[in-house]
């Protein structure tokens, strides 16, 4: 079974490593398509990692079948109800 | 953008990252200020931006701290589910309340709690019994030994978080200061593993109001982009120097830089920022 905390790790790292990467490029490129492109899916990467970190804590727990997990799917759950309730 | 413009954003990004990585506190209460005084942006455009600094430093520290054992997801996971249900109660709320109310009890929070960290000395409940749900442990950077201790008054500390987050998403300061004097004052949890924590909690609080920005098209992407990577370099900074501080002194730190906090809140209570 997979390490929690390892998993979790992995999740966050790879999305704000990967983000801060492509910011570099963007910033690197400057203004104009490649730049702004990368700029955009760095920047989004870095936002999301956190909330990818919920959702693959959350994975784990509910793997093996630790109570815990009930807090990690309520999270989720209010974290897109907010976005959505936000964004509509 | 101009490269001293770009060099002098990410250096103001690994500044406030090594601070919210060592201390958990997310950095907002020295980007949103530099943002605006120094670089002129307005406030909306200099949340959006701090929020992606916050999450690059919080989100960098914690998958240092999740993968050592360092940090309590379970925990953070519970707290920040009521957090999260605070902070839209306090945007809904907010609008009904004078802004230096806000600030001032703000500010009052933060001064009784860094009085109590500097004068009651810690104190974290040992497990009773190995099957304890409610019993943690956590791997010291500095000392490498495993402690362990036992989460305590979980009802009520879950419930205060929900103020917390009311109260951040109230006044646009960041939780972090008010979780980890709650976590460690109210529940027993040791100041290193609150502080790791509270990096791992901060990025999901900045996540929903991100997303948001990102969404609108809002967000000044070339300064997010620099405040991020030096945030995130900053994040590592803080990491490592995190290693070499003890548990007592980061505790004693933090008091000081939650009075630091207070002053710079009641100044924007009062007009001054």
């Amino acid at each position: 079974m997979i390490e929690m905390g390892r998993a979790t790790a992995a999740a966050l790292k790879a999305g704000v490593v990967g983000g801060v990467i492509l910011c570099v490029i963007g910033l690197a490129l400057g203004g104009g398509s490649p730049g702004d492109l990368s700029l955009g899916i760095g920047i989004a990467l870095i936002v999301f990692a956190p909330f990818a970190g919920v959702l693959v804590s959350t994975a784990c727990l509910l793997a093996r079948r630790d109570p815990w997990a009930l807090a990690g799917a309520c999270l989720a759950a209010i974290v897109l109800a907010g976005l959505a309730a936000s964004l509509l | 953008m101009e490269p001293v413009l770009m060099a002098e954003l990410i250096a103001v990004g690994a500044l406030s990252g090594t601070l919210g990585a060592l201390f958990g506190i997310g950095g907002g209460i020295i980007f949103v200020p530099v943002l605006t005084i120094i670089y002129g942006l307005s406030a909306s455009e200099a949340v959006a931006v701090s929020l992606v600094g916050i999450i690059a430093s919080s989100t960098g520290a914690a998958a240092f701290y999740v993968e050592k054992g360092a940090a309590n997801v379970r925990l953070g996971l519970l707290l920040e589910t009521t957090t999260t249900i605070g902070a839209m109660a306090g945007a809904l709320v907010a609008v009904y309340i004078e802004n230096w109310i806000l600030l001032a009890a703000f500010a009052a929070v933060e001064i009784y709690s860094a009085a109590s960290m500097l004068l009651v000395p810690e104190r974290a409940p040992a497990p009773t019994s190995e099957d304890d749900p409610l019993s943690f442990s956590y791997r010291d950077d500095k000392s490498g030994e495993v402690k362990r201790y036992r989460v305590g008054r979980l009802a009520p500390g879950t419930a205060l978080c929900a103020a917390a987050g009311a109260m951040s998403s109230m006044t646009g300061v960041g939780g972090g200061t008010v979780k980890i004097p709650l976590m460690n004052l109210m529940m027993g949890v040791p100041m290193r593993a609150a502080s790791n924590t509270s990096n791992y909690m901060i990025g999901i609080t900045a996540f929903s109001g991100a997303i948001i920005y990102l969404a609108s098209g809002s967000l000044l992407m070339e300064h997010a982009a620099a405040i991020a990577i030096g945030a995130f370099a900053g994040s590592i900074a803080g990491v490592h120097a995190s290693r070499r501080i003890d548990s007592s002194s980061v505790r004693r730190y933090f008091s000081v830089l939650l009075l630091f906090v207070a002053a710079v809140v009641l100044l924007e209570a009062g007009g001054y920022l």
